[in-house]
């Protein structure tokens, strides 16, 4: 499982890095098309369009490592069963907002899905909202990781981290 | 009541180990889900429409620019330079590693780079050359924060885009705060040089100065460039970062020679990930925020301040206190998305100036990453270290309260920094 996870992380961070790629590129654009008065109006769109995309990747893959910031002080004065215990209850609470994100992110790309950009009228927004439940997925996945991590250790079959 | 409970419920995510960024969305998801009136897909549709807003794209610009700076090395010839100018006196390395920080500041706009950048290097230095470790770790973060005030600075540019306030205003309101606290700091430093026998280096010959000054000087260019762009109407604070992160690239690749293509995976992936934190917490902010509005929350807490007796002094006493408490558990993006607008009004009616509230709505959040338990600067210099937070915040005790004066005399005195705006664009006020 952590393995696949893993997998996964390094697939979503290069998606992320390729989408700051693609935003940074299209700040560049804008402006040199603009001192060259080259009229380009679809920069201001991709860039924040990838930026979203940029985000809803780093926060999904930052997941995996636990990086995202939380006080850990009852974590680390806990010892044993406890302390995966309360790892799974952390992992459990944070899955419910991250499948509510899969499927409302399912139900916003739905919506939007026949809406089109106004730069590129031939790029739906649906595209543009997917981020939403692909980090939801993601994240999903992370922490079914961590929860079995969490058990194998409870069942003395896993390294406590 | 529903209220309170979400309120608990915050607290009590938080107090068990929930990311921050995780209990504001589960709040905002909970709370949007008891109330008939908001589909439940608010909350998502808000966390996206949260990022969709072209100044949010200075953060992870900005935090590149300085990634890329760190990794050719920028930093070092930095240090070296400030070395060259304070290393001879007492206390030298600490001074420099104050006036490291304030020239780091013109590049980055990143107070966590900053520290991750220049802490790496000087603390290490500073313990082998017989600092103690609080002293170190001390100087280091609460330098850091001066990132933030000296432009370009992230929260400065994301505080601008929340009130419609001049970037370029609240840029040259920046840079007598952010001296003052540097100056501040090395007041604090030559106190403890005689106290506690810091040592000093030799003093170095002026050619060999001149020299480090030309090595340093694409670096130092950094905030003229971004500057002058801006002032000048050449580019936005967003379009100004992405030029900081292109001119980095070309001087580390072509001029100081000190990164290659294969260094920027690297480089990407650390700036994705790093500016991933506070935006991601943002996006969930910004669903929280919206819960607020439901509940008028936001007014509850925009009364509170628009009726207080004692006018603007108790008003800004107010702010400074309340951003100094939000810091201590939140970074200070998401922090001000959320209260930000609700102070706004507030500060308009009692004729507080924006650029004056950005400045020391500025100045607090960037203390708040010296106090634990969100002290991120204070964390990542004390992981350098490996000094207990406790510790830690003892050894930055001195110069934070230093730093604090500076702000209270800013919040209260607001001509100081008002000065150089006022000069420089007078047709804005």
């Amino acid at each position: 499982m952590r393995k696949v996870a893993g997998a996964i992380q390094k697939i979503q961070i290069g998606i992320g890095m390729f989408f700051l790629s693609v935003f940074l590129v299209a700040v560049l654009i804008q402006i040199i098309t603009r001192y060259l008065k080259i009229a380009v109006i679809w920069t201001d769109d991709v860039a924040m369009y990838a930026f979203a995309w940029s985000v809803f990747m780093g926060g999904g893959a930052m997941v995996f490592p636990k990086s995202h910031f939380a006080f850990e002080f009852l974590s680390l004065s806990l010892k044993g069963w406890k302390k995966e215990a309360l790892g799974i209850i952390i992992s459990l609470l944070m899955m419910v907002f991250a499948v509510a994100m899969l499927v409302y992110g399912m139900q916003a790309v739905r919506v939007f899905w026949n809406h089109n950009w106004i730069s590129i009228p031939s790029m739906k927004m649906g595209y543009t909202w997917m981020c939403v439940p692909i980090a939801g997925a993601t994240m999903t996945i992370y922490l079914i990781s961590h929860v079995v991590d969490h058990i194998l250790v409870l069942a003395g079959k896993g390294v406590p981290e | 009541m529903t209220e309170l409970f979400l309120v608990l419920g915050f607290i009590v995510l938080v107090a068990i180990g929930v990311p921050i960024a995780f209990s504001l969305g589960l709040v905002a998801f909970v709370g949007i889900s008891l109330v008939d009136a908001l589909p439940v897909v608010v909350v998502f549709t808000k966390m996206f429409n949260g990022l969709n807003s072209f100044v949010l794209l200075a953060v992870p610009l900005f935090i590149l620019a300085a990634n890329i700076m760190n990794h050719g090395n920028i930093s070092q010839k930095l240090i070296d330079f400030s070395l060259s100018l304070v290393g001879h006196i007492r206390g030298g390395l600490a001074h420099a590693n104050i006036l490291v920080s304030m020239f780091f500041a013109g590049v980055s706009g990143s107070s966590q780079a900053d520290t991750a950048g220049i802490g790496k290097i000087l603390i290490p230095s500073m313990e082998n050359a017989g600092y103690d470790k609080e002293t170190a770790v001390g100087v280091t973060a609460v330098s850091s924060t001066i990132g933030s005030i000296i432009p370009p600075s992230i929260v400065m540019v994301v505080f601008a885009g929340i009130t419609n306030t001049s970037v370029s205003a609240l840029f040259l309101a920046g840079i007598i705060p952010g001296v003052l606290v540097g100056v501040a700091m090395m007041g604090v430093v030559v106190y403890y040089s005689y106290k506690r026998n810091f040592p000093k280096d030799h003093k170095i010959d002026y050619k060999r100065i001149w020299v480090l000054f030309k090595d340093s000087v694409p670096a130092l260019l950094t905030p003229v460039i971004i500057l002058g762009g801006i002032l000048t109407g050449f580019y936005t604070a967003t379009e100004a970062a992405a030029f900081a992160c292109l001119y980095a690239l070309i001087i580390g690749l072509f001029v100081y020679k000190t990164i290659t293509w294969k260094d920027i995976p690297g480089i990407l992936k650390e700036t994705l990930l790093l500016s991933s934190l506070s935006l991601f917490a943002l996006a969930t902010a910004s669903a929280l925020g919206e819960l607020m509005a439901y509940y008028g929350i936001s007014t509850h807490i925009a009364n509170f301040f628009a009726g207080t007796s004692g006018g603007r002094p108790v008003f800004i006493g107010l702010v400074v206190v309340f951003f100094l408490f939000v810091g201590t558990f939140m970074d200070g993006i998401p922090a001000m998305i959320l209260f930000v607008p609700v102070i706004l009004p507030s500060a308009l009616l009692l004729g507080v100036n924006p650029v004056h509230l950005g400045i020391i709505v500025t100045m607090t959040l960037s203390m708040g990453l010296v106090t634990p338990p969100y002290g991120l600067c204070l964390l990542i210099a004390s992981s350098i270290s490996k000094l207990s937070i406790e510790r830690s915040f003892r050894g930055a005790l001195p110069y934070f309260l230093v730093a604090v004066g500076v702000l209270l005399l800013v919040a209260f005195f607001p001509d100081v920094i008002m000065a150089i705006p006022r000069m420089i664009m007078p047709s804005y006020f």
